[in-house]
């Protein structure tokens, strides 16, 4: 079959020769060695609207079967970059710029500020210190080990964005924590949120790693979650995720940790709200489809 | 008319009275020191007129950040909330409590930018509710902009270079460590970082609006 691409203000950008029964996959490759700047991960192709000023239609997949005479729009979706190489270089500022605040205070707070920090405040720093550098060094090792990633990519602005955020509130969070002229929390309260942390870290592990376990690697199964805090929340990663932080504010008692903890919770709120609602879209219990159990919750056991 | 348009109603009323108040006297203050120099208001006292005017019309915005959250109005949440905020901050947090800004000029010419494009606005809205605006102010309401912005956004911005050195000085609303939470805040990091995002975030708004223009009124290119 032949079909043919233009770009989305109408200029041709070529004819291709397919095989009869093809699908998009088959012409990414040609249309990448007639344009070699527009690598697959960065072509995106709609089908030619019904008229000339309808809305355009959604974006074919890979997988979506092409017709001989079809003419299909082109659109540029910029650099790309793999996910799983955002993550890596996202979580990589925190790990390195924390433990600078704590090694190196000289170099932060300069040598104006005289005060002596208390032993027992040394020690929540330190311990903050511990927490923090488990939280994204265990990141970075999912990325690695354990998150499966299709060869998800995003555009290359996006790792910026998100550098800045996770960098940024790294250096925001480090530098009131280890500040010299820091006040910790009483034991109490340190020795809790400690335990609530590390507890919250190992449940967020074991959601990732239900999540691993989920579809054997090569196939395109598609289940429901279950067992653990699955059978209450669609997003139980997230619900684990938001309650260390918690119990690492526990720990530390600072704005500017709370105010960290505040904007994952709010983003992570947003994306456990979409994901449940695919969820639910997908497993209506219609046509030998499983039934998305009605009584779970988004992020909140039993309340959201 | 039901509930909720008698109350906008009422809202974009008051806040047209309000700006106009600012305005006029703004006008009346240009007019004064044109045709009888010697006799004319200063700065200073123009602006103890209109500031009580110009601080409850933007104590009042805030409201238009529910308008947008509940439907009332359209236009998303994020951008009522960062005008309003922005206007509010300047004004409450800047201008008043800074004594020497009472008698500048970059202070009256931000709230004549801010007073015209504002009565315009409410005119506008006011009229959209009871039936069609005028064509000349619908004309206004999405032309003004393209000169009234610019100003209003280097005045916002020169408010807050001119008085950098005051709030380091004064520590103006600081708060300094040691506390029992933690916390420390500079004014005067603050507004040079406010700085920088007006460089960025000005540039964005006024090309957005300029694309508003382009697909309220077609008849212009």
């Amino acid at each position: 079959m032949k079909v043919s691409v233009q770009s989305t203000s109408g200029r041709p950008l070529g004819d291709y020769q397919l095989p009869a029964s093809a699908t998009l996959s088959s012409l990414q490759p040609l249309f990448h060695a007639a344009h070699p700047l527009y690598y697959p991960d960065r072509q995106r192709f709609y089908p030619s609207p019904a008229a000339p000023s309808a809305t355009r239609p959604p974006a074919l997949n890979p997988d979506s079967p092409l017709s001989d005479a079809d003419v299909l729009l082109f659109k540029d979706l910029g650099p790309q970059i793999l996910w799983k190489t955002v993550f890596l270089l996202e979580y990589l500022g925190p790990l390195l710029l924390y433990p600078l605040f704590y090694n190196q205070p000289r170099w932060i707070y300069g040598d104006a500020i005289h005060a002596a920090v208390t032993p027992w405040a040394r020690e929540v720093q330190f311990s903050a210190l511990m927490a923090w550098t488990f939280h994204y060094a265990k990141r970075e090792l999912e990325t690695l080990f354990v998150h499966r990633f299709s060869h998800a990519t995003m555009p290359l602005s996006n790792l910026f964005k998100n550098s800045i955020y996770y960098w940024g509130f790294a250096a925001y969070v480090a530098y009131f924590v280890n500040h010299p002229l820091y006040t910790p929390p009483k034991e109490d309260l340190v020795y809790t949120g400690m335990c609530l942390f590390y507890f919250m870290e190992v449940g967020n592990l074991s959601a990732h790693w239900t999540l691993r376990m989920l579809r054997p690697p090569g196939t395109k199964v598609r289940r429901i979650p279950r067992g653990g805090l699955f059978e209450l929340v669609s997003c139980p990663n997230y619900t684990y995720e938001i309650l260390s932080w918690l119990g690492f504010n526990m720990m530390t008692k600072t704005i500017a940790g709370l105010l960290f903890m505040c904007a994952g919770a709010f983003q992570m709120l947003v994306w456990a709200g979409s994901k449940h609602r695919r969820y639910k879209k997908e497993f209506d219990g219609k046509d030998g489809r499983a039934l998305y159990p009605p009584s779970r919750k988004i992020l909140i056991p039993f309340l959201y | 008319m039901d509930l909720s348009k008698l109350y906008l109603n009422v809202y974009n009323t008051s806040q047209g009275f309000l700006w106009m108040r600012v305005l006029v006297s703004i006008l009346w203050f240009l007019l004064l020191r044109l045709f009888r120099p010697n006799n004319s208001w200063t700065l200073q006292e123009v602006y103890y007129i209109y500031i009580p005017y110009a601080h409850r019309g933007q104590s009042l915005a805030w409201l238009e950040v529910m308008h947008a959250a509940f439907g009332l109005a359209g236009g998303g949440v994020a951008t009522a909330f960062v005008q309003c905020l922005g206007r509010y901050v300047v004004l409450v947090y800047v201008v008043e409590p800074i004594a020497f800004m009472h008698s500048a000029w970059v202070t009256t010419i931000m709230l004549f930018a801010w007073a015209l494009a504002d009565v315009v606005r409410y005119l506008f809205y006011i009229q959209s509710y009871l039936s069609r605006p005028w064509q000349t102010v619908l004309w206004l309401r999405y032309s003004l902009f393209l000169i009234l912005y610019p100003i209003g956004i280097v005045c916002e911005w020169l408010i807050y270079y001119f008085t950098l050195e005051y709030v380091d000085s004064q520590e103006l609303f600081a708060v300094r460590l040691p506390n029992a939470w933690n916390f420390a805040f500079d004014f005067g990091i603050w507004n040079r970082i406010v700085l920088l995002m007006y460089l960025y975030f000005g540039v964005f708004m006024f090309t957005h609006m300029v694309q508003q223009r382009k697909k309220k009124l077609p008849a212009v290119r």
